[in-house]
């Protein structure tokens, strides 16, 4: 399967910053109101939920000071055999309950923003693997559409 | 031909491109090697199941090679063939199950498939109707809820 527990790009330091002076439009959140200071804000929050997300995943597998590091984090990450969690019984979820995390994720990741945060309010379970460190690759994913985040240097 | 047994039993024989489309099922056959035709047994998917899957491996016997993976590249649910759509078109319980095959088969073009049409059903929906489309009970608490509401409140429609 497509490796969900990527770790983080690295953020460009100007970012928010750019956010805060220019007006930029994003397309793909449709059926929200446009306007500057609620996108700065929707786009500090996303960005602030990655960080999140990834601290937690760097607290737990140590933060990796190269490109070479990262690449092992993202192997050992996906490796199924270490995966601990399989182990628990699952919450029921109807239809969700007998889909293990890996694939929930998965389905979390084709969501837009909105989507995800339904999702968040829907069941403790949802709730509780988004702010698992494995969902920092979908908040990841978010960041890189919306061009808060570049790619690694070197 | 490649011989595979479903958890219930049931015989499938299937061309040896329709088999390699399972990661699984090839690993397995460079395993036990050519010669060997014993069946396959695969006890993680009923035989109803495994019939819709060969459906669709059918279907897309002669795609070309995917391309390698662009992590960069936007992620998107919109991207559904017009004849995968009506394969998915089936009852939710089929479906999850399809999903949770495609996973131990490791069909990564089945599986997101099944995971993209579960997301389009997410999509657009409030909070009350998704837990009403998949049967979902709430257990949160009222303080949990109110909780969880403040923290979203940052991406709500306006």
């Amino acid at each position: 399967m497509n490796p969900l527990m990527l770790p983080p790009l690295q953020v460009k330091a100007d970012t928010i910053q750019k956010w805060q002076q220019r007006k930029v439009e994003i397309p793909q959140l449709r059926g929200l109101n446009k306007s500057l200071p609620y996108f700065t804000q929707l786009q500090t929050k996303l960005l602030s939920r990655m960080h999140r997300n990834c601290q937690a995943y760097y607290t737990h597998q140590g933060a990796p000071n190269s490109p070479q590091e990262i690449l092992q984090v993202f192997i050992s990450s996906t490796n199924p055999s270490d995966e601990s969690s399989s182990m628990k019984p699952l919450m029921t979820v109807g239809r969700f309950t007998n889909i293990p995390d890996d694939i929930l994720l998965h389905i979390f990741s084709f969501l837009d923003v909105p989507s995800i945060s339904k999702c968040d309010q829907v069941h403790s379970r949802f709730a509780s693997l988004l702010r698992d460190i494995r969902a920092s690759s979908a908040w990841r994913a978010l960041c890189i559409r919306d061009g808060l985040v570049g790619t690694l240097p070197g | 031909m490649v011989k595979i047994t479903s958890s219930d039993n049931q015989e499938f024989t299937i061309s040896k491109e329709i088999a390699n489309q399972s990661v699984l099922i090839k690993n397995m056959l460079e395993d036990v090697g050519e010669s060997d035709d014993q069946p396959i047994p695969l006890p993680n998917v009923s035989g109803a199941i495994l019939q819709k899957v060969i459906e669709y491996a059918t279907m897309h016997k002669d795609d070309p090679p995917p391309a390698p993976e662009d992590e960069t590249k936007l992620k998107t649910s919109e991207d559904i063939e017009e004849r995968d759509k009506e394969f998915m078109q089936l009852d939710q319980g089929t479906m999850f199950e399809i999903i949770l095959a495609a996973n131990y088969l490791d069909m990564k073009n089945l599986l997101d498939l099944g995971c993209k049409t579960v997301a389009n059903m997410i999509k657009g929906k409030s909070v009350e109707e998704v837990r009403k489309l998949f049967n979902i009970v709430n257990d949160f608490t009222p303080e949990e809820e109110e909780q969880i509401r403040k923290e979203n409140e940052w991406c709500e429609d306006r």
